[in-house]
Order: C-alpha cells, then sequence, then structure tokens
C-alpha cells in the first residue's frame, strides 16, 4: 500500500498480542478486544513476520513466493497486499508510522 | 462431619437457622430453606458430602423460601435467593429440588471465576480427568453418570474445573440431574443407586438426581490432570464413534462451553490452550452407553490421553 509519496507503508505487530500455536493453526489473542483469531499458515507467516520487524507488501510477498505453490507465486503481491490488510483491519498489525499502540 | 450424621432434624435446623454448608470441592455452598420436603432430600443426596460451618464464608448462598401471603396459598410459589438477592419471580412450589440445584448451578457459574468453568461432566481413572464439555440435551449427564458407575470417578456433571494456577481439574461434586430415559437407564446400570425423587413437568422433562457415592464425595479435595477432552452427542439409534479433532477447533467447541471464558479474557486463553496441549480431544457421536464407554476405556488407557506435562 503505497503511501501518499510513492512509498511502501510498512507494519508491525502488536507487541502485547499473545499467540500459541495448535497444531498447524496459529490462534491470537487480541488484548483489547479479546476477541481471539483463527490464523492460516500465509496470514501466521505474515504476522510472525511483523512481530521481528516492520514489513512492507514487497517484503512479505517475497517471502510468500518461496513458500506459495508454482501456480499461485505469480499472485504472491496480491495475497501479500491482501494478507497486510486483513491483519491490519484486525488490528493485530499496525502501520508503523501509528505505532504508538504497537 | 457429614451430612447424614446430622440426621434429617439436623438438616433441618440447619436449614431454618444459619444454614446447611457443604463442602463440593472447588466450592462450598450455603443452603438456608424453611420448605418441609428438603431436608430429607438433601440427607439423602448429599449425605456424603463435609458440612461446611455455617455461618462462614461462602461462595454462594442460595435461599428457598416459601411465599407466605394468602393469595398464593392456590398456587403456592417460592422465592429463590442468591446470596441475599432476589435475582428471579417466584417459581412454582412443587419442584423445590431441581429449583435449589438449578440455583446453585447459577450461582456457582455466575460467581466462580477465580477458575476456568467449562458445562462439562468429569470423571477421572486414577489422576487422568476426561473432560465431557457439552450443550444441554447432548447426552452428557447421561455418559457422565454412566461413566461413575463403571470404574470412574465422578468430579462433576456440570462443571470442569480447571484451576488457573496450574490446569488442574478441582471436583465441584453434586448429585446428578438426570432426564427423562436417563433415570431408568441408569436405575438399570446400577439397581443401588440411590435416586431423588422424580419430578415431571421441568422445563427439562421428567428430572431426578442422582446421588455421588461416599468414595467420591470423599475425595472432592483431590484433583486431576486433564488428560482427555470428549464432546459427546447423543444420537438415538448411533452405535459410538469417537473421532480426534484439531486442536484449534477444539478450542473454538471449548470456548463456547465455558462459562466465563470471556470474563477471563487472556486467562481463559492461556488455560484453554494449556489444557489443549496437554490433552487429546475427540467428538463422540453415540447411541450405545455400553459401546461408548468401552470406547472411552481405550482412549483412557492410551497413550493419547493426556501427554506428562512438559
Amino acid at each position: 500500500m503505497p503511501d501518499a509519496d510513492g512509498t511502501e507503508d510498512h507494519y508491525v505487530a502488536r507487541a502485547d498480542l499473545r499467540w500459541r500455536e495448535l497444531g498447524d493453526d496459529l490462534l491470537v489473542f487480541h488484548p483489547v478486544s479479546w476477541d481471539v483469531h483463527l490464523l492460516n499458515a500465509a496470514a501466521g507467516m505474515v504476522l510472525e513476520a511483523c512481530s521481528r520487524a516492520p514489513q512492507s507488501s514487497p517484503s512479505m510477498a517475497q517471502l510468500l513466493v518461496d513458500w506459495l505453490a508454482d501456480d499461485l507465486r505469480a499472485d504472491a503481491d496480491g495475497l501479500a497486499r491482501s494478507l497486510l490488510v486483513d491483519l491490519s483491519e484486525l488490528g493485530l498489525i499496525v502501520p508503523v508510522s501509528q505505532r504508538a499502540g504497537a | 462431619m457429614l451430612v447424614h450424621e446430622l440426621g434429617v432434624d439436623g438438616v433441618a435446623a440447619r436449614l431454618r437457622g444459619d444454614g446447611l454448608g457443604i463442602d463440593l470441592g472447588a466450592a462450598a455452598v450455603c443452603i438456608r430453606s424453611d420448605i418441609d420436603e428438603l431436608p430429607s432430600l438433601l440427607s439423602r443426596l448429599y449425605g456424603d458430602f463435609d458440612v461446611a460451618a455455617a455461618p462462614g464464608l461462602f461462595d454462594v448462598t442460595v435461599q428457598l423460601k416459601v411465599e407466605r401471603a394468602w393469595w398464593r396459598r392456590l398456587r403456592p410459589q417460592v422465592n429463590l435467593w442468591l446470596d441475599g438477592e432476589r435475582e428471579f419471580e417466584p417459581f412454582p412450589r412443587d419442584t423445590p429440588l431441581p429449583l435449589l440445584e438449578w440455583g446453585i448451578n447459577y450461582g456457582l457459574a455466575s460467581r466462580l471465576s477465580c477458575h476456568l468453568l467449562l458445562h462439562a461432566g468429569v470423571v477421572a481413572r486414577g489422576d487422568k480427568a476426561l473432560v465431557l464439555p457439552a450443550m444441554p440435551g447432548s447426552g452428557k449427564s447421561t455418559l457422565t453418570a454412566y461413566l461413575s458407575r463403571r470404574g470412574y470417578r465422578l468430579l462433576s456433571d456440570e462443571f470442569g474445573v480447571i484451576r488457573l494456577d496450574d490446569r488442574l481439574v478441582l471436583p465441584l461434586l453434586r448429585p446428578v440431574a438426570l432426564k427423562n430415559a436417563s433415570i431408568d437407564v441408569l436405575r438399570a446400570a446400577d439397581p443401588a443407586l440411590t435416586l431423588g425423587p422424580s419430578y415431571p413437568r421441568t422445563r427439562k422433562g421428567t428430572v431426578a438426581h442422582m446421588a455421588p457415592s461416599a468414595s467420591d464425595a470423599r475425595a472432592v479435595h483431590q484433583p486431576a490432570r486433564p488428560a482427555a477432552i470428549v464432546f459427546p452427542q447423543y444420537v438415538p439409534g448411533a452405535g459410538a464413534e469417537l473421532r480426534p479433532l484439531e486442536p484449534a477447533r477444539t478450542f473454538g467447541r471449548l470456548a463456547v462451553n465455558s462459562f466465563n471464558y470471556d470474563v477471563l479474557g487472556p486467562q481463559g486463553f492461556e488455560a484453554l490452550c494449556d489444557v489443549i496441549e496437554t490433552t487429546s480431544a475427540h467428538s463422540l457421536v453415540y447411541g450405545d452407553l455400553a459401546a461408548a464407554v468401552s470406547h472411552i476405556d481405550a482412549l483412557m488407557a492410551g497413550p493419547a490421553a493426556g501427554a506428562e506435562p512438559t
């Protein structure tokens, strides 16, 4: 998601999330809403990457491209963008520019 | 001192005085009432429980009091008081025991938030607990009661009490409320069963209460380690089929079957995850109790039933 100046926004995971791997799934507890989110492997990978360092849509696409099946690699950009939007809407990641609550 | 050692007159005196305190394990309740038939019923169904001194500190105080107004004589009613508050409109006078038991359940479910409370039956073999969470009408009580007559220790018919400190399951023992056909099924399974009277026309049909065994009542302060979780579903005519459940799906089903998961927030989340990580989880569709029990026996004897916590 490019900013007004054309640069890509970067995202970080909220620092106060609680998460647990149960089987192949990742359960994430949101500390404010107390909602629990069940993330699939791709979303979990993005969230974990965002917890290690700020991530942009291109950096996430690069991560996903190595993991996706051959026939899905062409859409890695779209998937990365979509996952960042979804996780951001859930309040699990925040843009670095709004990092105060993270 | 045990409740039956008070004698019916002694129980009656306590019910009309400071209250009859009963130690249920994870909680203690105080019961007060002026209803004539309750002393003998409580002596029978709670006879092997320890008396808790009253006045004292109780998790819930329940009072059933007959409505004395003259216009109530045609349709007698009782009032249910919880911790000194009358939270409900009066109830019909003819089902005092189901009302008392329901009142205790309501009080415990809404007040005992120092533990994670699952709506579940719990039995144990040795120190390994089998948790049977289920929605009403799923055959949970029947299966729990039946297991308690087949070599399993009964910890609770209604509450899976997970202690937050160590994730152990605490007994919260009460008489088991059997409904409709289950009453005869259990009577046939164990003719020596101590049963209270059958109450027809309750909200759940005919209800009768089964007293826990004396050995179960003596063990109300022995926790057990959660080893297996089984979600039962009674389907008439079915045999018995046990299917493994994915951990994430188990989480969702346990959270839905919890009385206070939403109250505990992060503590509830961590406790549920810990329990799921150290247990095996299955769904059980059953119509044949004996077949269901043999599946459960095999599950509890096998390695899947509860890895030792690391």
